[in-house]
């Protein structure tokens, strides 16, 4: 095993040589690095994922530091974008790692998932889960969704004509402009689900969420797994596979 | 007789894990809006949840229940 290989040695136990070179050729962009992005993107990164995409236009607050485990103390005040960057450069400086200052929009998010492998949401609202949920739909983009609050949340993976996307599952959310309680385990949970779905995804090992809803409540320690169907009349309806 | 189990936040705001009800040959529908007679909660959350029948996600209430149905009634979450 060659010496840049000898990271991922303990990985390639499970899924061997050939599956960590697909990792090292792909390319992942996850759109938001909060909650869920500071896990994923962490996972993603000591994974080996060749080239990362960091989509995020918000400065990092203190109140973010419960669960934004990417930023210390020091990046209060900074871009989430450039001390991503820089925190996972740290990590594994032999990817290559591209932040993008911008907020996604119907006119951006194009441009921004064309050359990508697989998408992350990792975003905080369902009126911008939406603009990624139609361009992965337009694209044929695998996307990876997840979303938490206070203990709970849940996960699925949308393969553009081959699984309900996010408006079959959850049609017309309107999100609460509150501040949402959060406990820092949670999108870090899920986050490392994610992670694991991209992995899944680009080696063809094991299981992913295709056609499932993994709902899980850490209250109570519920975990559910339910089965989900495109629902009628759903723009995803004309995609092919 | 079909139950009806209810998640996370909706398990606390209506103070159970399940209610049991009588129903025969009657829709998904049918069923909510009977039940939320007694429990008004029941039409909000279904607005905001999702309902599952013997775990698979329901897009469409007019489905018909037996007495043997699990349903479930459950939010789901925005934030990242």
């Amino acid at each position: 095993m060659n010496k840049s290989m000898l990271r991922y040695r303990r990985q390639i136990l499970i899924f061997g040589e050939e599956s960590q070179k697909k990792l090292l050729k792909s390319k992942v962009a996850v759109i938001g690095a909060g909650g869920l992005g500071s896990s994923v993107l962490y996972y993603l990164a000591s994974a080996g994922i060749g080239e990362i995409k960091i989509v995020d236009y918000k400065e990092v607050d203190m109140p973010d530091l419960n669960r934004q485990i990417l930023y210390t103390e020091k990046d209060v005040g900074r871009k989430k974008a450039e001390a991503s960057k820089e925190r996972l450069e740290m990590l594994n400086s032999e990817i290559k790692i591209q932040s993008i200052d911008k907020k996604i929009d119907e006119k951006n998010i194009d441009d921004i998932i064309k050359d990508c492998d697989v998408v992350v949401d990792c975003l905080d609202n369902f009126s911008a889960r939406y603009i990624l949920n139609d361009a992965c739909l337009r694209l044929k983009k695998p996307l990876v969704h997840a979303a938490v609050e206070e203990m709970r949340g849940q996960a699925t993976t949308v393969i553009p004509g081959r699984t309900p996307c996010l408006r079959c599952i959850f049609p017309n959310f309107r999100d609460r402009r509150m501040e949402l309680p959060i406990l820092g385990s949670t999108p870090g949970m899920f986050g490392a689900i994610q992670a694991n779905e991209v992995v899944k995804l680009i080696t063809g090992y094991g299981e992913t969420l295709v056609n499932k809803l993994l709902i899980i409540d850490l209250k109570t320690l519920t975990f559910d797994l339910l089965k989900i169907k495109k629902r009628k009349n759903c723009i995803c309806q004309g995609v092919g596979t | 007789m079909p139950k009806i189990k209810f998640f996370a936040r909706f398990k606390e705001e209506i103070g159970k894990d399940v209610i049991e009800v009588q129903a025969d040959n009657i829709s998904l529908k049918e069923l909510l809006e009977n039940l939320s007679k007694d429990y008004p909660k029941i039409k909000e959350f279904v607005e905001e949840g999702l309902v599952a029948v013997n775990h698979e996600v329901v897009n469409d209430l007019k489905m018909k229940i037996k007495n043997s149905d699990e349903i479930a009634i459950l939010p789901f979450f925005s934030g990242g």
